[in-house]
């Protein structure tokens, strides 16, 4: 205990001179002497020197140079896209407006007067906005929702056939054989090939390998404005490649799978929808990775 | 706290006491606490340049312990699995050339155990040893620095320095 107060002290250089004499009658006193003084050795101001300020100052100075550069360069950039704007704006009053979406990507558009319209993934619109008011007419490919506002004639091009509407709510989705066209609100008007059919509120025409058929809807909005998928007795493939599209997914499964599914998955949850789909059917599934997921038969 | 007289640090010269009046102790406690494998010196460097990025955004009171820890953190991120390498300089710092060459070797002997047993130390009780032995520091101003009290620093100070007793004692007795 003696020492240890000795040697506290002595650590703290505040020895008196009786102690001093008391701490170097101690029998480590000379090993603590020379661990002291051989630890100086160890001193940071030689192993761990900085450079001078001059050094530091240098890398100051360059980073400030970069940033000056960094305001003349944004600026120069801006400079040249406000005029580019602006000329683009004089010279070019044909104003094609043309929007893309990606997989599991869906964009809602505002046209000029007001109506709106939805586009579901994977689809292309394309509109003039010049002449807006007289001539509403744009180019689909894909799947889009429109909510209409009145005016005069609304016309959605797709490669089979044209929609016109006078202020309405519609689906439309031309995707690679398919054409289907639901009427939610008004009344829309279908000409494909030779043909012209009326819709009214609350029916759709699916046009599939020539033939037109005509049913009434079931649902009160199309469904991906809801987020999610329907399907009703539709082969499992089908519905699987939704799913993969959806998600951006690979799905391995059975081949000999050859059953028909009835029902909805969401598209904000992989693990929710493949709940809604495997269990129905008695099937399991394992996600492997972020973007592979196998099914299987229970 | 003392009050400062400016708002911020951004001036030069302003910035650059600062620097001579911390970057070498800083350096020295990154050096003590971890080693030199992991260039302490340059850590504080890039502590001061962060500082100087943000000296609008911080008070001239409170630059020390921006440093510090910036340094620290910057420290902590590199270190997690190196090992401590402290080194003794080569430099002798007495002049040992009238001794036996029985002493000669039992120095050397003597101090490639202290490098082992130091880096084997505590890295709080490392850094609280050598800022008080070897910079000099006050217990207050260490307890100040690693943010403990003055009592925890003495006490490992005083650890420290019976690591190191025990781990040289053997080899006196020979």
């Amino acid at each position: 205990m003696e020492k240890e107060y000795l040697v506290k002290k002595w650590l703290n250089n505040d020895l008196t001179d009786a102690e001093s004499k008391a701490f170097n009658a101690l029998e480590d006193a000379e090993l603590y002497q020379e661990i002291i003084e051989e630890s100086q050795r160890f001193n940071g101001n030689i192993n761990a020197e900085v450079a001078s300020f001059k050094t530091l100052d240098e890398k100051l100075v360059s980073k400030e140079n970069t940033s000056i550069h960094w305001l003349k360069l944004v600026s120069g950039l801006a400079a040249v896209l406000v005029i580019g704007f602006t000329l683009f704006k004089l010279t070019n009053k044909d104003q094609i407006n043309s929007f893309t979406t990606t997989l599991a990507q869906n964009e809602t558009i505002t046209l000029p007067d007001n109506s709106i319209v939805n586009l579901n993934e994977l689809s292309e619109l394309e509109f003039d906005s010049s002449n807006w008011d007289d001539n509403r007419l744009l180019d689909l490919k894909g799947e889009a929702f429109f909510d209409v506002e009145k005016g005069k004639r609304f016309d959605v091009t797709t490669d089979f056939g044209k929609v016109s509407v006078l202020g309405t709510e519609f689906n439309v989705l031309s995707r690679d054989s398919i054409f289907k066209v639901s009427c939610y609100e008004g009344l829309v008007q279908v000409a494909y090939n030779d043909n012209e059919v009326k819709l009214p509120a609350g029916t759709e025409l699916v046009l599939s390998s020539g033939k037109a058929l005509k049913s009434n809807i079931v649902v009160a909005e199309p469904y991906w404005l809801k987020e999610m998928s329907v399907f009703e007795n539709t082969p499992f493939a089908t519905v699987i490649k939704e799913l993969e599209k959806q998600y951006n997914i690979k799905v391995t499964y059975p081949s000999d799978l050859k059953m028909n599914f009835t029902g909805a998955f969401v598209h904000n949850n992989l693990e929710n929808a493949l709940i809604s789909i495997s269990k129905p059917l008695k099937l399991t599934y394992a996600i492997q990775s972020t973007n592979e997921v196998i099914i299987r038969n229970e | 706290m003392p009050k400062s007289l400016h708002q911020d640090i951004c001036d030069k010269i302003r910035f650059s006491k600062l620097y001579e009046k911390y970057a070498q102790s800083l350096s020295n406690i990154l050096f003590y606490k971890y080693g030199e494998l992991l260039n302490p010196s340059d850590k504080v460097q890039e502590a001061f340049i962060k500082l100087w990025e943000n000296c609008a955004k911080i008070k001239p009171e409170a630059a020390k312990s921006y440093l510090y820890t910036t340094a620290n953190n910057m420290m902590l991120n590199a270190v997690k699995h190196q090992k401590v390498v402290l080194k003794y300089q080569q430099v002798k710092p007495k002049d040992y050339t009238n001794e036996s060459p029985e002493f000669v070797l039992r120095k050397k002997e003597f101090l490639k155990r202290f490098e082992r047993a130091l880096s084997q130390l505590k890295e709080e009780e490392r850094a609280a040893f050598l800022l008080s032995k070897v910079d000099g520091k006050t217990h207050k101003e260490i307890a100040e620095i690693l943010g403990i009290t003055k009592k925890v620093a003495e006490h490992r100070i005083y650890a420290a320095l019976n690591k190191l007793k025990n781990e040289l004692e053997e080899l006196n007795r020979k």
